[in-house]
């Protein structure tokens, strides 16, 4: 559907009393009034009860309907390749309207505001409804252009998953006591131009009244409340530039909070689990000074928790006969490959 | 088929050039006044 044709189907509506808001694509361009894309069709907002009229008036033009998803959507197309998608809406006392989707939902569109297409003056949808329109969903590369067009155009934030990535980055390097994560978080941090080496131990420490030790079953709240605060901490310097290396004992059951707080901080996050055996952990930790874990019950406890990630295992590296510097190594080599990439909020 | 049915099947097949001038005139009318009390 080119500039000339979409013009031509709104004159047509208009004709015949109706003025319609251009929604999708070429609402998008509307907004900014150039055409930036093609457009397979043209999205219409229309009165609900306009639709019975505007069906037969399009049929009498020669369109057939190819989609009837009423009451969400009808769509019509003509042999000559032109399709027009109508959004029926009941309108509302700010000007806008509500369409009701298929299974029961209502969308609220807000006032329509002024656009252009091809110099012709037409009412679109409002910037902040097209914003609304693009979340919730996988994104094609259509929908992306159109957010990053309407972002630099009117200067607007993005939410996810359009808006530029933080600079920074978040990973998550655990194991069982011994696996070697404060030595191997520490090389890697080394490297990095802007690198925050995060010690989750010391979140605990903090605690100076009321702290139950992280293990017993009886600390669970503490531990939730203590891993939240972490993951805030650790997003927080990453927004701001910061590649974080996170280096303490979180288990595959406390990587929700890191993941939620990177989607909405639009951080790239990562989970490393340094497991060596059994045998090399347990004389690693115990062989430790007075001020580390060095009872075997916990231990031995806490490396069980880690023996089986389910689907967590890809990401465990064992390092049962590397040196530290290899370890580290190899931990860069498919972080760079990324390997250790938690689910993508921009996915 | 029944004559309902064969009534019915015609008029289906039917389009506006099938029909008078002044019936689709009319059916324009008919059409323009619902869209103009929709826009009112």
């Amino acid at each position: 559907m080119n500039a000339e044709q979409a013009v031509e189907t709104l004159d047509l509506l208009e004709r015949e009393g109706l003025v319609a808001w251009v929604d999708g694509g070429w609402g998008v361009d509307a907004l900014v009034g150039t055409q930036t894309r093609p457009h397979a069709d043209l999205d219409l907002v229309i009165p609900k009860g306009a639709v019975p009229a505007v069906r037969s008036l399009f049929v009498e033009e020669g369109f057939e309907v190819v989609r009837d998803w009423l009451p969400s959507a009808l769509a019509l197309r003509h042999p000559d390749g032109r399709e027009v998608d109508l959004h029926p809406v009941d309108p509302t006392a700010d000007g806008g309207g509500e369409q009701v989707h298929r299974d029961g939902r209502r969308w609220h569109y807000d006032k329509p505001v002024a656009g252009s297409i091809g110099g012709r003056r037409v009412l679109c949808c409002s910037l902040a409804t097209q914003i609304r329109a693009h979340v919730g969903y996988e994104p094609s590369e259509d929908d992306r252009a159109d957010m990053r067009l309407l972002a630099d155009r009117f200067g607007s934030e993005l939410p996810a998953p359009y808006g530029d990535p933080a600079p920074g980055s978040v990973t998550i390097l655990t194991g069982p006591p011994g696996a070697g994560k404060t030595t191997v978080a520490r090389l890697l941090v080394e490297d990095l131009p802007r690198g925050v080496h995060l010690d989750a131990d010391a979140f605990y420490h903090w605690i100076r009244r009321g702290w139950i030790a992280p293990w017993l079953p009886e600390s669970r709240a503490q531990n939730t409340t203590v891993i939240d605060v972490i993951a805030g901490a650790a997003v927080g310097y990453a927004q701001g530039g910061y590649d974080v290396v996170v280096d303490g004992i979180v288990g595959p059951w406390f990587v929700e909070p890191f993941i939620r707080e990177a989607a909405a901080g639009r951080v790239t996050l990562r989970y490393v689990v340094l497991r060596p055996t059994l045998d090399v952990s347990l004389a690693r930790a115990t062989g430790r000074g007075k001020e580390a874990l060095v009872e075997e019950a916990p231990i031995l406890r806490m490396y069980d928790e880690f023996c089986d990630l389910g689907s967590y295992e890809p990401f465990v590296v064992d390092t049962t006969d590397m040196t530290a510097e290899d370890s580290a190594a190899l931990v860069r080599a498919r972080v760079a490959r990324h390997e250790f990439d938690l689910p993508d909020w921009r996915a | 088929m029944t004559a309902v049915e064969d009534i019915a099947a015609w008029v289906a097949g039917l389009s506006a050039a099938n029909l008078p001038a002044d019936v689709v005139d009319l059916c324009r009318d008919q059409r323009r006044s619902v869209l103009g009390a929709v826009a009112a």
